[in-house]
């Protein structure tokens, strides 16, 4: 019928004469034809040849179905001429109904035919290929097919569930044929582009871009599963590596596609952006340097990575304008798993270095995001990356001019990308800028807070050296009534006491004169400052200075009643000594020396190892007065000696802290400098090796590491040698001792181990830190003002975040040793009370 | 095997980077990565309670100052001047508005900041927690006490106070000027650019006296490199001028004030252009007692490399002025990469180069003993990254060289070498505290670069070699001529190359070489051509042309025909030792020490008479009588079966054994022989 009728029929009447009226009885034979087929398929044997035979022809009865279908289209094609879809409105939904169940009969056909597969398959084999060709026959009638502009809203609609039924048709062969997969994305894509106009408010959007999104995914997940193979069983060429670069360019073909796409409708994104962002995260989490990719080898990762990789760039370029994504990207709340941390933050990387050659506005909107900021989404998401930090991964990037690009640990890493960024950074956000670099120094992780800092000296080097200073005036003003003795103003010092050195130096002066060093409420700024970056007169002024007001500020306290609550100014004033003698040294003037000796023994008189543990302020008086000590210690009389090691080792009775522990040890390792008066020796060398002793068998490893470094230190200069020896009293600590003095180190891991511990500590780190921001969210709001509030699901969210951290944190700690007796019953308690809040919300 | 707690890895972690930070073969970017992994650790043990927060605040500043004097150093060997190289290189064609950026903060308004006040409410909140119990407590001291200060209510006066002092700064900071940038160039500048570079030696450098010793010799190099810097700084200037007017003008303040700021400025311009030898001489001993990481004063790296500042700005501006003028001059110079990368192979500054423990150890103390092993194998370590100076030495021969020729025998002392007192005492006067302490041992006073040790065999100077080495705690390269004479032309003389330039990467080293004279004997016409070659690299890496006067390498040769040396080697063997015959008290140490350790019973008087019969006996010929005289008692089992006898059946070995074994060992030396070498001491030697 169809090479009979069909070409004397002309192309306006094909529509209404012959397909209008031939395709649906076609498609209801069609239809019987399947039921038939899936309901004999059922008892196929190969014994009951009767069966068997019906089967094939029906088989045969589909295959010739299709080539005349496909000779049909193929008619139309020969026209050689612009059809109208009016034209021919039946035939390309009846074929791609007829394409798209086959291909699934096909798919199926193994639990169709249960195991009796070889019987048909030959003429299934026949099916698919029928199949395929006619797929490829109205792809290209589709090129021919003009859809009139100022056509029906039917035409739209055909077209358009056209391009939907071909996306089904796309999720069925996905896994079938790569070429025909490829072909059928690239006729989606094709068409949307060029009716883009007449489509683009019809299309789904989001199912096409999941599609797209999903294929792109799989299609790379296998890649890296061949990789893997290929890496586990040391092949080098052959199918497998012939199959994976055919994958890798599927991989690269979806890129393409994805960017074409997203480049037309990116207006229609805006819900989308998480399912970009969720490419990028999970493809990179899956990608070394991952710590969660699967292990390949380098010619592999390399290949993707040029093939693949690259190809998805471009699409970051098109989104960087898109506000939506911006929005997805700088969340506050991603609620991210941990392998996509470090993929985030690579991401955030990836788009800063392209941010500067964006124009302005793109800039902007960027910088000043609703909720964080640019800069503090890249703080943000550093900070969880401490498991990578620690391995540390490695990424390769060029660091010099012409030279090759080589491996460099993630910090330095994003230090220098950072840094590059903020090279160029627009003054209009340099606002920005500033307070996310000092809410990272103020945070509660030291890496991140280093990284700040870092950035921050970078900065005042490149910029002008006014901003320099006015930054050190503000540090410093901020230092100075911060409360002493927690850890931020540590950060802080570092951070002022570098800045210091980078400061032009009559802008130093000015700095002195601004904060006086002879004023008691200045001395807590310069307890943090080297002395050494100023210019020597004025170091040695300051010296001076801080070295009368500190001991007048010590004297003060030591002929007043000696209050506790006043010791505060008098660590503030000790430290302050500390920074003069640390600069001026053995040049201070002999008479301020013996002051300072006079006070320090004053200190020693009244010091009590009872007191000293229970009052954490005079702890901080103590270490800080063993440093100090440090510095005259070649000038102690055998009575102070005498004193200070008493005190130590009476101390050690009692329950000591660790950072006083730690200031002991620095103390002592020092000790191998002087020479211990006859008089005083019988007395203190026993303490000395007692002390050793315990700090070497230190059940910190902390302690116990700072312990073998004194302990060499000590060991190295003392005369006494025959202190050595007692020192270490147990076999074990002194193979311990023998062991780090011969550089032998205890417990390798391997590669893998590490990882594995590197990712359980993760979990530790960042319930550290969400406690430490709770604890800040739990000051920063007045408790009477939050009881008017009913609680949001925000707070129940975070309370039962709490308490699956917690819990996860007791298990972590049940696998490392046994627990204490009494945490069976708390459990139990715990428990209860569980029960009665479960019971309570029924 | 029990898995490793994590404690332990954590320790084992921690160790790996401490032997890496003390082993000073590490590069700063190394360096800081091992601080920051430092950081990394001590962040987890606050995380996962195991160190509380003010221990970790304590144990993070204390690292983060370590690790700060590195980023912030401009010393191309030590320091990475704030990574501003890789930063530049990475934003080379952006736009710069640096000059325009304002700062948005004010000592006022920061304090309004959530991020601020947030953390300072939880700073207060642990402060007052800190001191809650003490409230009410007041330390008796001397009975000295009364009623208790509150704390908060203190706290709350002191803030108050900063509240006024804070106004009072803002205002003072509106009413700054910046009139500095007005300031023409001044041309002062020019004529007192030399000066401050002499200035280095009047500043004392206010640490430690070794730190100011060091100065004195570093310094040394100083003036040479001022020159140049100034030269190419004026060349520079005309073109660089105007964009530095910043610096320039405020080093033309005052001539007292201005030190550091033309030190800044005098970077800025000289460094990129002449190559940048940035390491002025304060910079130098800093490093040094940074890298052995014994330095009491922790902040002296940071503190000299400060001087040295220069911003990135100005960097990137100069980087750029200087690609259009590279293409005139066509210098050889025109890549910064490749400059800094001859400047890192300059062979003067190794990174033990410098290597100063500043307290001498004690000679054959336990302790000493124990130091020297760390320091001879820790540059052996395989996993450690070879050194750049060994990139053109075939890597074969290293390895030979580092497994074969290095010496890792058991450690001697000097008690272990009987007699020769005067040998011993001048060898720790020239060569050993001079390695201990190359701060005092300077100029003059600077140790030689060979000694040759030469007498009759057997009498201890591959003992004494080893020694130097082990005592002085340098490493210790022993080998016989022979290893180096290769049958392969070519081979030999490179061999020698190696050697030399591995021991100048592991310094301070010791290279022993046994029967020196085979290697060095007198050049004559005979000879083969190999040879003759391998001698003359031998004595041009001795001491010629490529060798620095900083290298601090000993060649210690030892022979027994010193008559033969070539007499340009004797030159270069500067101290040449006469190693005699064992006197009477050496020998009698040498029979006691040995029956020490064996059963015997030797009266006092018998052993005074062996000494006395084996007059004209080596070292050597000593071991050997006392091995034949304990072979006696074995000797007068005849009536036992040697199979079935217990050990305490043998008797203690006797004086009739000695006098039986007298009897079959004779003296090595002939008398003729001693005669010869106490000419040629008398002729050449430097002893009495």
């Amino acid at each position: 019928m169809t090479e009979m009728f069909l070409p004397h029929i002309s192309l306006a009447d094909v529509e209404q004469t012959f397909f209008s009226k031939v395709l649906p009885k076609t498609l209801q034979l069609y239809d019987n034809l399947m039921y038939e087929l899936s309901i004999e398929a059922k008892g196929l044997t190969s014994q009951n040849t009767e069966l068997c035979s019906t089967v094939r022809n029906l088989l045969q009865t589909v295959v010739q179905l299709l080539e005349t279908l496909t000779s049909c289209v193929r008619y139309i094609c020969t026209l050689q001429e612009c059809v109208p879809l009016e034209s021919i409105r039946t035939l390309p939904s009846s074929v791609l109904y007829v394409i798209k169940n086959t291909f699934t009969h096909c798919k199926d056909s193994e639990s169709v035919y249960c195991g009796h597969l070889h019987l048909i398959a030959d003429l299934l084999q026949a099916m698919f290929k029928e199949t395929y060709s006619l797929q490829k026959q109205l792809m290209e009638l589709f090129d021919q097919i003009s859809v009139g502009s100022a056509s029906a809203e039917d035409n739209i609609t055909d077209m358009v569930s056209v391009i939907h039924t071909v996306l089904e048709i796309c999720s069925v062969i996905s896994n079938m044929d790569h070429a025909l997969h490829a072909n059928t994305w690239k006729f989606i894509i094709k068409q949307s582009l060029k009716h883009h106009s007449l489509l683009e408010c019809h299309l789904k959007h989001s199912d096409i871009l999941s599609g797209l999104c999903k294929d792109t995914l799989l299609s790379f997940q296998s890649c890296l599963q061949l990789a893997e193979e290929m890496k586990m069983s040391d092949i080098q060429e052959g199918t497998d590596l012939r199959l994976f670069q055919k994958t890798v360019k599927l991989c690269r073909f979806f890129a393409n596609s994805l960017v074409h796409y997203t480049k037309e409708f990116l207006s229609f994104f805006s819900d989308l952006c998480s399912q970009l962002h969720q490419l990028f995260l999970q493809i990179y989490s899956k990608f070394p340097p991952s710590l969660y990719a699967p292990v390949i080898s380098e010619v592999h990762r390399d290949e993707i990575s040029r093939v693949f990789l690259v190809a998805l760039d471009p699409l970051i370029n098109q989104l960087l304008p898109f506000s939506p994504f911006m929005e997805q990207v700088l969340s506050d709340n991603l609620g991210l798993p941990p392998e996509q941390q470090l993929p985030q933050c690579l991401l955030l990387i990836t788009i800063m270095d392209k941010l500067s050659s964006q124009p302005e506005e793109v800039q902007t909107l960027w910088n000043t995001g609703k909720r964080l900021s640019f800069f503090s989404a890249l703080f943000l998401s550093f900070q969880q990356c401490s498991a990578e930090l620690s391995l540390p991964v490695c990424l390769p990037e060029v660091i010099g001019t012409g030279q090759p690009a080589v491996p460099i640990t993630l910090y330095h890493y994003v230090c220098i990308h950072l840094c590059s960024y903020i090279a160029s950074t627009l003054p209009s956000h340099f606002p920005q800028l500033e307070y996310a670099l000092l809410d990272a120094v103020l945070g509660s992780s030291m890496i991140t807070s280093l990284l700040a800092i870092d950035s921050w000296c970078f900065l005042a080097r490149y910029g002008t050296a006014e901003l320099c200073s006015h930054h050190c005036v503000v540090i410093a003003q901020l230092i100075k009534s911060w409360p002493n003795e927690c850890y931020q103003v540590s950060a802080l010092g570092v951070l002022l006491r570098r800045m210091l050195f980078l400061m032009a130096p009559d802008h130093q002066v000015e700095f002195a004169h601004k904060f006086l060093p002879e004023e008691v409420e200045n001395l807590a700024v310069w307890q943090h400052v080297s002395l050494k970056a100023l210019n020597p007169d004025l170091g040695k002024r300051v010296a001076h200075q801080l070295c009368v007001a500190g001991l007048a500020q010590c004297r003060r306290w030591l002929n007043s009643r000696r209050a506790v609550g006043e010791l505060q100014l008098v660590n503030i004033a000790i430290s302050v000594l500390l920074t003069a003698c640390s600069f001026a040294g053995d040049t201070l003037e002999a008479e301020l020396q013996a002051s300072i000796l006079g006070v320090l023994g004053q200190f020693w008189t009244f010091l009590q190892a009872k007191q000293v543990s229970d009052v954490p302020c005079l702890q901080q008086t103590l270490c800080l007065l063993l440093r100090l000590l440090e510095f005259f210690i070649q000038a102690l009389d055998a009575q102070l000696i005498t004193q200070v090691f008493a005190l130590q080792s009476s101390l050690f009775q009692l329950d000591t802290p660790d950072h006083v522990r730690l200031a002991m040890l620095d103390f002592l390792s020092s000790v191998g400098k002087v020479f211990i008066p006859q008089e005083a020796q019988r007395q203190v060398i026993p303490q000395l090796s007692f002390l050793f002793a315990s700090l070497l068998a230190d059940q910190t490893w902390l302690i116990h590491q700072h312990a073998l470094e004194a302990f060499r230190h000590f060991a190295e200069e003392t005369i006494h040698e025959d202190v050595v020896p007692q020192c270490l009293n147990s076999e074990e600590i002194k193979n311990k001792v023998v062991n780090f003095m011969a550089k032998v180190r205890q417990a390798e891991e391997t590669t893998e181990a590490r990882i594995e511990r590197l990712k359980q500590e993760r979990s530790t780190c960042s319930a550290h830190f969400t406690k430490m921001a709770r604890e800040l969210e739990s000051t920063g709001e007045p408790l009477a003002k939050r009881a008017c509030h009913p609680p949001s699901e925000e707070q129940y969210k975070s309370a039962i975040g709490t308490i699956e951290g917690a819990v996860e944190a007791v298990k972590l700690l049940l696998q490392k040793g046994s627990p204490p007796a009494w945490l069976a019953v708390k459990l139990e308690a715990l428990h209860t009370a569980m029960a009665s809040l479960r019971d309570s919300i029924r | 095997m029990e898995a490793p707690t994590h404690s332990t890895v954590h320790l084992s972690d921690w160790q790996k980077s401490y032997f890496a930070l003390t082993s000073g073969t590490c590069t700063p970017a190394q360096k800081a990565d091992e601080y920051r992994a430092k950081i990394l650790r001590i962040q987890y043990a606050w995380a996962n309670s195991e160190i509380s927060q003010v221990c970790a605040a304590n144990l993070f500043k204390k690292y983060a100052e370590k690790y700060s004097a590195i980023i912030d150093s401009d010393n191309i060997e030590t320091g990475l001047n704030n990574y501003a190289e890789n930063i530049l290189t990475l934003a080379k064609c952006q736009q710069n508005d640096s000059d325009k950026w304002q700062s948005a903060l004010t000592t006022d308004n920061v304090f309004e900041l959530k991020c601020v006040q947030e953390r300072m409410q939880a700073g207060k909140n642990f402060q007052s927690a800190q001191m809650a119990p003490t409230d009410a407590f007041v330390p008796a001291g001397n009975g000295v006490s009364a009623s208790a200060t509150p704390g908060l209510p203190r706290l709350g006066v002191f803030s108050s106070a900063a509240e006024s002092e804070r106004c009072a700064g803002s205002s003072k900071c509106a009413s700054r000027g910046p009139d500095l940038l007005e300031h023409p160039l001044s041309s002062k500048y020019l004529q007192s650019s030399l000066p401050p570079v002499t200035k280095t030696l009047d500043i004392p450098p206010a640490s430690s006296a070794s730190l100011k010793e060091q100065v004195q010799t570093g310094f040394q190099v100083t003036p040479l490199f001022g020159n140049k810097e100034v030269t190419s700084s004026s060349s520079l200037k005309m073109s660089g001028g105007c964009r530095d007017g910043l610096n320039l003008s405020l080093s033309s303040q005052s001539a007292v004030h201005a030190w550091s700021g033309k030190r800044k400025a005098f970077y800025g311009l000289a460094d990129r252009g002449s190559a940048a030898p940035s390491s002025l001489a304060p910079c130098q001993p800093a490093v040094s007692t940074e890298d052995s990481s014994f330095s009491g004063n922790r902040n002296g790296n940071e503190e000299s490399a400060a001087p040295g500042f220069r911003t990135a700005k100005e960097q990137l501006w100069v980087d750029q002025q200087k690609k259009p003028q590279s293409l005139h001059q066509r210098t050889p110079a025109s890549s910064y990469g490749g400059v800094k990368k001859s400047l890192g192979a300059g062979r003067s500054r190794g990174p033990f180069g410098k290597f100063v423990p500043p307290v001498p150890k004690q000679d054959g103390s336990e302790n000493g003993v124990a130091q020297c092993k760390p320091h001879a194998q820790g540059p052996t370590d395989p996993s450690l990254p070879v050194d750049e100076r060994l990139k053109n030495i075939e890597p074969k021969m290293v390895e030979l060289i580092m497994h074969e020729i290095m010496d890792h025998g058991p450690p001697v002392n000097w008690d272990d070498i009987a007699g020769v007192e005067f040998a011993k005492a001048t060898i720790k006067e020239i060569v050993v505290w001079p390695m201990l302490r190359p701060d005092i041992f300077t100029g003059l006073r600077g140790p030689p670069k060979g000694i040759l040790l030469f007498g009759p065999p057997g009498t201890g100077k591959t003992l004494i070699g080893k020694c130097i080495a082990c005592q002085s705690g340098a490493t210790f390269f022993s080998i016989s001529a022979s290893s180096l004479t290769s049958k392969w032309v070519g081979e030999g003389e490179k061999m020698v190359r190696a050697l030399f330039a591995v021991a100048r990467c592991q310094q301070p080293a010791v290279i022993f070489i046994d029967e020196i004279d085979s290697l060095l004997s007198q050049r004559g016409d005979g000879e083969h051509e190999s040879s003759r070659r391998i001698k003359t690299e031998f004595l041009v890496q001795l001491d010629g042309a490529t060798t620095s006067s900083e290298d601090r390498i000993l060649v210690v040769g030892a022979t027994n025909r010193p008559q033969e040396i070539d007499e340009a080697a004797r030159r270069r063997l500067v101290k040449r030792l006469y190693i005699p015959l064992p006197e009477a008290s050496a020998r009698k140490q040498i029979v006691t020490r040995l029956m020490s350790k064996e059963h015997s019973c030797l009266s006092e008087e018998e052993i005074e008479l062996i000494v006395q019969k084996s007059h004209g006996f080596s070292g050597a010929d000593m071991t050997q009588l006392c091995r034949e005289a304990s072979l006696g008692p074995i000797r007068s089992l005849q009536s036992m079966d040697i199979a079935t006898i217990l050990p305490d059946q043998v008797r203690p070995i006797a004086f009739v054994d000695f006098e039986s074994a007298l009897r079959t060992v004779r003296p090595s030396v002939s008398s003729k022989d001693l005669e010869l070498y106490e000419t040629w001491n008398q002729t050449f030697g430097c002893g009495r």
